[in-house]
C-alpha cells in the first residue's frame, strides 16, 4: 500500500549552513574551532528582577477549575509562585548546574553549548561515548540524575563495562547555545551541528540518546552520517504518522491486533485510537501555534515568567501521564520536585530562549524535514517504550523506520520526560541496548 | 505522489463518509431550547436589580502605574534576520510599538474620548453587562432606527467608535435625514467592562439571549443587529430565537452552514463552479481548497489554543502587556490583509493608529478580561452548545438580511451559497477594500452599508405591513 502512495525521497546531505548574524564568512577566513570553558552565572540584578515580577505578579480567577482540564491550573500557580518567589534557592540550583563541566564552541557561526561528563577511568578501561539529546520543553537538565549513572556506573547500579563518556548539548536556539540567527533552522540543521561538534571533540563513532526533539535529531544525525553512530537509543521512535501503512495498520490492528502485530500490551496502549485522536487534538494547541505564529506567543512568554512556566509546565504535566489533567497540581508535586520544575524553567528564562525554541516546530514544516522523517534509520536501535508515552510504537511497527532495531523494552513505568522521571531505568536500558550492539559486532 | 497528496485522499474520503453520515442523521431543523441560566456566583436571588445604570471608564492611577513599570521592564528575544510578520508579530516593531506605549500613548486622553460616547451597566441573569448607547439628536417628528452592533473578538466596542457617528449624526457624513439611528453596541460578558461569567458556558447563544433581554429592558421591540466575527453568529442566533424583534440583520462575515447541502456545493463547485452558481470571481475567492485549508491551519493556531487550553496561554498574557498586545494585535494584521505579513510593521501603520490599537489592547488590559474573553472558545466546542450552534448555522433566517463581503475577510460567501440560509436576503455588497476589522477600517464604507440595507428593509416592512 505504501508503495503506491509514496515516492522513494532524494537522500539528504550535510548543507552550507551559516546561523550567525550578518552575511556568512568569506571561505578564506579561517573558522573558530576553538573549546572554551563556560560557567552558568546569573547577575544579581537579573535575580532581583524576576523576584520583582513575581512579586507583581497578575493573575486571573479560576473558573470552577478542578484539575488542569482548562490548560494550568491558576490556584496550583499561585503555590508555585509562592515557593519560587520564598523558597526556591537559584544561587544553589545553579551551583547543582556546574557540577558538571560546561563548554561552548562555535560551529556554523553560533555559540553551541553542552555539557562534556569524562568518568573517572582505570588503567586500560575505555569510556563509551554517547549523545545525549534533550528536547522541547525540555535542556540538559532532564539529564542531571542519568549522567551520573552513565558515567559511574558501578555506584549506580551498573558494572565497570557501562561507563559512558557523556556529551549533553543544548540544542541552538535553547537554553545556553546562542539561537539561529537565520530562517530555516530545522532537525537537519541541528543534526548536522552535533555531527560537528562530535566531530570536533575527536569522536568518530559513538552512541546517540534521544527523546522528543532529541529523537527526531539523532536520528536525523544516522541518516545523515550512519558511519558515525555506532548505535541509536530513543525513548520517542518516529514513525512518521500521516504514512498510508500506519494508518492502515492502525485500522488493522483495532479489529486484528496479532495480525498487525501487535502484542497485548501494545493493543493496549495503541487503543482506543479515537479517544487518542480526541486526546491529541486536546493536546496539540500548543503544536499548532508554534507550527504557525511562535514569535507572537514568544511575547509574554520572555516577558512573565509565569506566563513561562505555566507553558512549559503543562507538559510535565500531561506528557508525564494523561490522568494528570484531573488533578489540582497537575500531578507535579507527584511526580517532580518544585527545583527540578523550576530550573528547567529557569533555563528558558535567564537564556531568553523560549521563542527561538518554538521556532523549531514551524521550521519543522518548512524545509526538508518531514521529507527525512520518513527515511530509514540504518544503524543498530534501541527502543525504551514507557508506558505514559505521549504515542506507543508497537515493536514490529519500529522496524519501518528502524530495520535494524537490535532492542525493543516495554517499560513498567514513566512518561515522557523519561530522564527525569525515571533516570535508572533508562540508564539500565541503554547500558543494556549497548551490550547488545557491542554483542552483534564481535 | 507525496504525503500531501495521500492526505489529501485521506480527507476527501472522509469528507464524503462524513457527508453520508450526515446525510442520513439529518434531522429536520428546529430552533432548539436554551436554558435559562444564573451566570452570577452562587444563586439566582429572590429579587434581581434591574436598574441602568450610568457608567463611565475611570482607570485608577494604580493600574496605570503599574502598567508603566512593567513597559519599563518589558524583555524581548533576542533578533532573528530575515521575516517581518510571518513568524508571528514582529520583534523590531513591538519595540517600536512598545516605546510609544511607554512614552507617547496618552491613556487619559483615549479614555476621554472613550467616555465621549454615553456608557451604562445593567445586571442581568448576574452579570453586569457593560454597553454603549448614544442616541441621536432627533428632529421633531424624526424617528432613529435602533440598531445593535456585536462585535467579536479581539475586537470590543471600540471598533465602532468611527461607525457611530456616520449613523448617529447621517447630514455630518455624507448620508440623509433617514439615515439615522440610535446605536445600541454592547460588550460580550468577560470581554472589557462586562463581568466573566462564574459559571461554564457561556458562549455565543448565551450572549444572543443576553442581548435579547438587554434590548428588551431598554425598551425596544422592533430593531436591526449587525455583527461581524462572533458577533455575527451572536446576531443570527438573535434572528433565530426571536425573529419578530430583530427588523434586520447584517452581517459582514457569513460563514454559510454546516448543512449537507453546503459541503456538497463546495466540493462539486470545485470541479464545476458552474453548477453550483459561481462566478469565476467568486471561485477565485474560494478555491483552491488545500491553499484555502492550508491558510486557515496557518491562522487557527490562537484558536486551537484557546479552544483546549485557555489557562496554558492565559497566563503570560495577563501578566505581560506586551505580550497580551501580539497576542491581539497579530489579528490586525494579518486579518486585515493577508500579504501584510511581509511588511515590517505588519500593515499596522496601513489602517490603523498606534493609538488605535494600543486602546483596544488597553480596554482588555485595564478590565483583565484577557482569559475570560479566550475562554470563549473552550465554552464554543463543548458537547452541550454543539446542537445550539450546529443549529444557528443551518436553521434558516426569514427576516430582513444583508452581507458585506470584504475582500480581506477571512471567508468569502459566494451571494448564491448566502441564500440558502439567509431567505429574504436583501442585499448582498461586494465591498472594493477591507477586512476582517472592517468597522475600524473602513467605517464610511461599513456604514454606508447598513445605511442602504436599513432603507431596503424598511421598504420591506411597509409592504408587508400594507398587505396585511
Amino acid at each position: 500500500l505504501s508503495g503506491v502512495f509514496k515516492k522513494t525521497p532524494e537522500p539528504v546531505t550535510i548543507q552550507d549552513n551559516y546561523w550567525g548574524r550578518g552575511a556568512k564568512p568569506s571561505s578564506k577566513s579561517k573558522e573558530q574551532t576553538s573549546i572554551n570553558s563556560f560557567t552558568v552565572k546569573v547577575s544579581d540584578a537579573d535575580l532581583i528582577d524576576l523576584k520583582n515580577r513575581l512579586k507583581n505578579v497578575r493573575l486571573f480567577e479560576a473558573l470552577e477549575d478542578v484539575g488542569f482540564q482548562n490548560g494550568f491550573n491558576v490556584d496550583y500557580m499561585k503555590e508555585l509562585v509562592a515557593y519560587w518567589k520564598d523558597k526556591y534557592d537559584w544561587r544553589k540550583e545553579e551551583a547543582h548546574l556546574n557540577n558538571f563541566p560546561h563548554y561552548k564552541t562555535k560551529i556554523e557561526g553560533i555559540d553551541v553549548h553542552f555539557i562534556h561528563a569524562k568518568p573517572k577511568l582505570k588503567p586500560g578501561q575505555t569510556a563509551k561515548p554517547l549523545l545525549i539529546a534533550h528536547g522541547w520543553p525540555g535542556s540538559v537538565f532532564e539529564f542531571y540524575k542519568i549522567i551520573p549513572m552513565l558515567v559511574d556506573p558501578t555506584n549506580h547500579g551498573g558494572s565497570e563495562e557501562d561507563v559512558f563518556e557523556v556529551i549533553a548539548p543544548s540544542i541552538p536556539g535553547f537554553g545556553f547555545s546562542e539561537m539561529p540567527h537565520k530562517k530555516g533552522f530545522d532537525g537537519l540543521a541541528a543534526a548536522q551541528i552535533y555531527l560537528k561538534l562530535m566531530e570536533r571533540l575527536g569522536f568518530e563513532k559513538y552512541y546517540v540518546q534521544g527523546g522528543d526533539f532529541g529523537s527526531i535529531v539523532t536520528r536525523t544525525m544516522a541518516i545523515l552520517k550512519p558511519s558515525a553512530i555506532r548505535g541509536l537509543h530513543t525513548n520517542m521512535p518516529g514513525v512518521e504518522e500521516f504514512d498510508a501503512k500506519h494508518m492502515f495498520y492502525t485500522m488493522l490492528g483495532s479489529v486484528a491486533p496479532s495480525l498487525a502485530g501487535l502484542t497485548e500490551e501494545d493493543y493496549n496502549r495503541v487503543y482506543p485510537f479515537s479517544g487518542k485522536i480526541l486526546d491529541q487534538l486536546q493536546e496539540s494547541g500548543y503544536m499548532h501555534i508554534q507550527s504557525t505564529k511562535p514569535d507572537t506567543v514568544g511575547f509574554g512568554l520572555t516577558d512573565s515568567p509565569v506566563g513561562l512556566a505555566a507553558y512549559i509546565l503543562e507538559k510535565f504535566s500531561t506528557a508525564t501521564n494523561k490522568d494528570n489533567r484531573e488533578l489540582a497540581d497537575g500531578g507535579l508535586d507527584k511526580y517532580f520536585t518544585k527545583d527540578e520544575l523550576l530550573t528547567n524553567v529557569m533555563i528558558y528564562w535567564w537564556s531568553r530562549s523560549i521563542t527561538s525554541s518554538m521556532r523549531i516546530y514551524k521550521e519543522l514544516w518548512l524545509g526538508r524535514q518531514m521529507e527525512a522523517m520518513s527515511m530509514q534509520v540504518t544503524v543498530p536501535a534501541g527502543v525504551a517504550a514507557f508506558p505514559n508515552e505521549v504515542t506507543h510504537v508497537p515493536e514490529s511497527w519500529c522496524y519501518w523506520g528502524y530495520p535494524n532495531l537490535v532492542h525493543y523494552t516495554m517499560m513498567p513505568s514513566g512518561g515522557h520526560f523519561a530522564a527525569l522521571e525515571e533516570p535508572a531505568l533508562l540508564a539500565q536500558d541503554i547500558r543494556t541496548f549497548v551490550r547488545k550492539v557491542e554483542a552483534l559486532e564481535k | 505522489m507525496s504525503y500531501k497528496t495521500s492526505f489529501g485522499f485521506a480527507s476527501v474520503a472522509a469528507i464524503v463518509i462524513g457527508l453520508l453520515v450526515n446525510h442520513i442523521a439529518n434531522r429536520p431543523l428546529e430552533v432548539p431550547e436554551i436554558e435559562e441560566i444564573y451566570w452570577g456566583k452562587g444563586d439566582r436571588p429572590l429579587h434581581e436589580d434591574k436598574t441602568v445604570r450610568k457608567f463611565v471608564i475611570n482607570v485608577s492611577d494604580d493600574v496605570l502605574a503599574d502598567l508603566q513599570h512593567r513597559l519599563e521592564r518589558t524583555r524581548f528575544p533576542d533578533n532573528f534576520h530575515g521575516v517581518h510578520f510571518e513568524y508571528g508579530f514582529g520583534l523590531d516593531y513591538m519595540k517600536e510599538l512598545v516605546s510609544y506605549w511607554r512614552d507617547g500613548y496618552n491613556w487619559k486622553q483615549q479614555q476621554a474620548l472613550l467616555n465621549s460616547f454615553d456608557h451604562y451597566k445593567t445586571t442581568i441573569d448576574g452579570l453586569e453587562i457593560h454597553f454603549v448607547h448614544v442616541k441621536p439628536r432627533l428632529k421633531p417628528g424624526q424617528k432613529a432606527k435602533p440598531i445593535l452592533l456585536a462585535h467579536g473578538w479581539p475586537g470590543s466596542f471600540f471598533e465602532f467608535y468611527k461607525v457611530i457617528p456616520f449613523l448617529t449624526d447621517p447630514l455630518k457624513h455624507n448620508g440623509t435625514e433617514d439615515d439615522i439611528f440610535e446605536v445600541i453596541v454592547p460588550s460580550i460578558p468577560g470581554f472589557g467592562f462586562s463581568q466573566p461569567a462564574s459559571k461554564p458556558g457561556l458562549e455565543d447563544s448565551a450572549t444572543a439571549v443576553l442581548y435579547l433581554k438587554l434590548m428588551e429592558r431598554l425598551g425596544f421591540d422592533s430593531y436591526y443587529v449587525q455583527g461581524g466575527d462572533h458577533g455575527s453568529v451572536i446576531v443570527s442566533v438573535m434572528a433565530m430565537l426571536n425573529p419578530r424583534v430583530v427588523r434586520g440583520i447584517h452581517l459582514n462575515l457569513f460563514t454559510g452552514n454546516t448543512e449537507t447541502a453546503f459541503l456538497t456545493k463546495l466540493l462539486v463547485g470545485s470541479v464545476f463552479p458552474s453548477l453550483v452558481g459561481l462566478s469565476t470571481e467568486d471561485y477565485n475567492k474560494v478555491y483552491p481548497l488545500w491553499d484555502r485549508f492550508l491558510w486557515i491551519l496557518s491562522e487557527t493556531g490562537y484558536l486551537h489554543m484557546q479552544a483546549t487550553r485557555p489557562h496554558t496561554i492565559g497566563h503570560g498574557l495577563v501578566d505581560s502587556p506586551v505580550g497580551m498586545a501580539a497576542h491581539i494585535l497579530e489579528k490586525y494584521s494579518t486579518w486585515t490583509n493577508p500579504t501584510f505579513a511581509h511588511l515590517p510593521d505588519g500593515g499596522l501603520g496601513k489602517h490603523f493608529t498606534k493609538d488605535e490599537l494600543l486602546t483596544t489592547v488597553m480596554i482588555y488590559w485595564v478590565s483583565g478580561t484577557v482569559v475570560s474573553s479566550i475562554r470563549l472558545y473552550r465554552e464554543t466546542i463543548s458537547a452541550r452548545k454543539f446542537p445550539i450552534i450546529s443549529a444557528a448555522h443551518s436553521i434558516p433566517i426569514e427576516v430582513p438580511s444583508a452581507v458585506a463581503d470584504f475582500p480581506h475577510e477571512m471567508f468569502h460567501t459566494p451571494e448564491p451559497w448566502c441564500r440558502d440560509r439567509l431567505r429574504n436576503m436583501l442585499q448582498y455588497t461586494t465591498m472594493p477594500r477591507g477586512g476582517h476589522f472592517a468597522a475600524l477600517e473602513v467605517p464610511d464604507l461599513f456604514a454606508q452599508d447598513i445605511r442602504d440595507f436599513a432603507r431596503k428593509a424598511e421598504t420591506f416592512h411597509s409592504k408587508a405591513k400594507e398587505q396585511s
